[in-house]
């Protein structure tokens, strides 16, 4: 599998713009296209409250809830595991933090967990494209299961 | 301090070399101030998307990943 090449998306006031990508979001008979930033600063993926509804997804039927903090301080958020196609890749399943916030307050993000444990994404704000690339299963350098027990986060 | 009174307070305090040194600071803010003019538009409110503080989160996402119970 190849990489391929996304163009910046240009949203005032950014000169430069976003790295954001379109995804496409399917659960079960459902299926949703959506902006993602492409987000290495999020610990993990992000997935808008109303992009949830829209999937079928029923908040009160949620068990696995997430912690949350910081900018979310005070979000609900539960794990979604959701099947997503991205460009022309071969469809995988993303773990989102579903979050009680809409989409014109939060976006969708893809971010470390577990976006970026699948995709290589090389970033070229100053040729106005970024890059990514699906890492083949066994191609990986490190664990492919990310290792919590080496884990970057720093748990004190 | 109005415009005419800093230019005579100018005028009569300062040396030629300190006025041209008054010059090429003014000079160097002015180009700063253009540079930074071509990243950021003035009074724009530019958002930070980035969840910072969800590093729990995240670790407990991967385990529900790892324990196969999403």
């Amino acid at each position: 599998m190849t990489e391929r090449q996304f163009l910046y998306t240009t949203i005032h006031p950014f000169p430069v713009g976003m790295p954001i990508v379109n995804i496409r979001l399917f659960h079960h008979e459902r299926e949703i296209t959506v902006p993602a930033l492409v987000d290495s600063g999020a610990a993990l993926n992000i997935l808008p409250y109303d992009y949830g509804l829209e999937l079928g997804f029923n908040w009160g039927e949620q068990r696995h809830q997430l912690p949350t903090g910081g900018l979310l301080q005070g979000a609900e958020a539960y794990a979604v595991l959701i099947k997503c196609i991205i460009g022309s890749f071969t469809p995988i399943d993303l773990a989102f933090a579903w979050v009680d916030k809409p989409s014109n307050e939060l976006r969708a993000l893809l971010g470390q967990i577990n976006f970026f444990n699948h995709f290589r994404v090389i970033f070229e704000a100053y040729n106005g494209i970024f890059k990514i690339e699906p890492i083949e299963p066994g191609s990986m350098d490190g664990n492919p299961s990310f290792g919590l027990d080496d884990t970057i986060f720093d748990r004190s | 301090m109005y415009l005419a009174q800093i230019r005579q307070e100018i005028k009569k305090s300062l040396s030629v070399a300190e006025k041209l040194q008054l010059i090429t600071d003014i000079t160097h803010m002015l180009q700063k101030d253009f540079q930074l003019s071509k990243y950021f538009e003035k009074e724009a409110i530019y958002p930070i998307f980035t969840p910072l503080g969800m590093e729990e989160a995240a670790i407990k996402l991967q385990e529900y990943l790892n324990n196969g119970v999403l």
